[in-house]
């Protein structure tokens, strides 16, 4: 009889521990995830063999805002960007952005007197070229072209849990791209993203059946889709009339999440999470993703930034923990798997013996 | 010696012509890209200096365009400042990009 309590309390114990771990698969149970837009050699030689040209063919095309200056930012090797989250007290998550980009061409245009901040290492400089404005309404302005072999960009902005707002400087940016809380979904006609560009939500489809994959990952249905309404704007470099850097005459935002506990598996563009790092537009493009839709006409793998890796477990305060690798949460399992074949191995034994 | 220093003033006044006039031209580039999703153009304005064309000149203007073809549709649709030129990036469903560049000296 003893015996029986000591079996049942270890079962109970151990479906305790696979259930605390099936609903840690929310938004606060998440302390990183990093994706990927890839570069794919195979898929740039099919666009150059059709004619585009090399330059054109880029794993991200980026403008960001550092110190008040714009760039743009072309990556021809792979973008990666890797989210950490940790908590912070009074209900919001920190968010540590890190963009790791190789193969860069930056540029920018000044007017004289203006030098260009600089936001990469001098060791990483392959080349630096200077060209006069040819722009007559800018003609004491010069263009500054630089092409490094890697630049590293960090950010941190805030995630308001109960609304899933980016803050940033006290300023709410839109609902993050990393979420879809599954208790407050996004959903046809809600705001998605407020500063500096406002977004509604117009199409919300789930897909129940088909999964997407890249490289030798899966990311299973159900998985939702949400586009934006159509937004425009314009990027001048803010400096006396305002040289137009990028005219954005369409854009929309698109994010598949896993509908399952919402996390983001890809998307083709920027939002409210980069926005609030200096990233104000954003174009991403997976090559290897790219190489399967166009030319092996397979439209099972997922395209744009795609999650290449997450981890899960207790978040901690204020501190950071990107190359800590999560095993508490498997040890968890396994050992908890253990237990139970332990116990059905013993109640054998028992029944063998009676 | 009075007609030498004439003959100078007179040469001084021919060559200082030659320089100040400028003969401007004016010409659109254009450049166009194509794939069974889409199309996309890029137009510059180019007012150049005929007898140094690749040397003097400026960009007046900077535009770009693009559609999708079928069921293909246009997502997003922008066009890049360059040092000598533009590049149009047209998406279409979300991740192709259908890019096209117009520049000068036009290769």
């Amino acid at each position: 009889m003893a015996k029986h309590r000591l079996i049942n309390l270890l079962l109970l114990v151990a479906i305790l521990m696979v259930s605390s771990l099936a609903s840690a698969s929310e938004f606060s149970n998440y302390i990183s995830l990093t994706y990927i837009a890839s570069r794919y050699d195979p898929y740039i030689q099919y666009r150059v063999s059709h004619g585009d040209k090399p330059d054109w063919i880029t794993t991200s095309l980026m403008i960001y805002n550092y110190s008040g200056v714009l760039y743009v930012i072309k990556t021809y090797n792979d973008t990666v960007i890797g989210f950490n989250l940790s908590n912070e007290n009074k209900g919001y998550v920190i968010s540590h952005v890190k963009i790791e980009l190789s193969n860069v061409t930056v540029m920018t245009v000044l007017p004289s007197g203006v030098r260009p901040p600089i936001f990469w290492k001098e060791t990483d400089v392959l080349s630096a070229k200077t060209e006069k404005s040819h722009d007559p309404d800018f003609k004491d302005w010069t263009w500054y072209v630089f092409k490094l072999r890697k630049v590293t960009i960090t950010g941190s902005y805030l995630i308001r849990e109960f609304d899933m707002q980016v803050v940033k400087d006290g300023k709410a940016y839109g609902h993050t791209m990393l979420f879809d809380n599954p208790l407050h979904p996004l959903e046809n006609g809600s705001t998605f993203s407020r500063y500096p560009f406002r977004t509604v939500i117009g199409r919300v489809t789930v897909d129940n059946k088909n999964s997407k994959k890249w490289k030798n990952i899966t990311y299973y249905p159900p998985l939702k889709t949400v586009v934006t309404e159509e937004y425009s704007f314009n990027l001048t470099q803010p400096f006396g009339k305002g040289y137009p850097i990028e005219i954005v005459q369409m854009a929309t935002l698109i994010y598949t999440f896993d509908a399952s506990d919402g996390k983001l598996v890809f998307t083709p563009n920027g939002g409210p999470d980069l926005w609030a790092v200096g990233i104000l537009s954003a174009s991403f493009s997976d090559e290897y993703g790219l190489y399967q839709v166009e030319v092996k006409h397979d439209d099972s793998y997922a395209v744009g930034l795609v999650l290449k890796s997450f981890k899960m477990g207790v978040k901690k305060s204020g501190t950071v923990s990107f190359h800590k690798p999560d095993v508490k949460t498997a040890y968890v399992f396994y050992g908890s798997l253990v237990i139970l074949l332990t116990t059905v191995g013993l109640t054998e034994v028992k029944k063998r013996r009676r | 010696m009075k007609k030498f220093v004439a003959l100078l003033f007179g040469l001084l006044v021919v060559v200082a012509g030659f320089a100040a006039a400028t003969t401007w031209a004016v010409t659109p580039v254009r450049g166009y890209n194509s794939d069974s999703y889409g199309y996309s153009w890029t137009e510059i304005g180019v007012k150049y200096d005929v007898q140094h064309p690749y040397t003097n000149y400026y960009i007046t203007y900077r535009s770009g365009g693009g559609g999708a073809y079928g069921d293909h549709k246009v997502t997003g649709l922008s066009v890049i400042a360059e040092p000598n030129g533009a590049e149009t990036i047209v998406t279409i469903d979300g991740y192709h990009n259908v890019v096209s560049s117009a520049g000068w000296p036009y290769i």
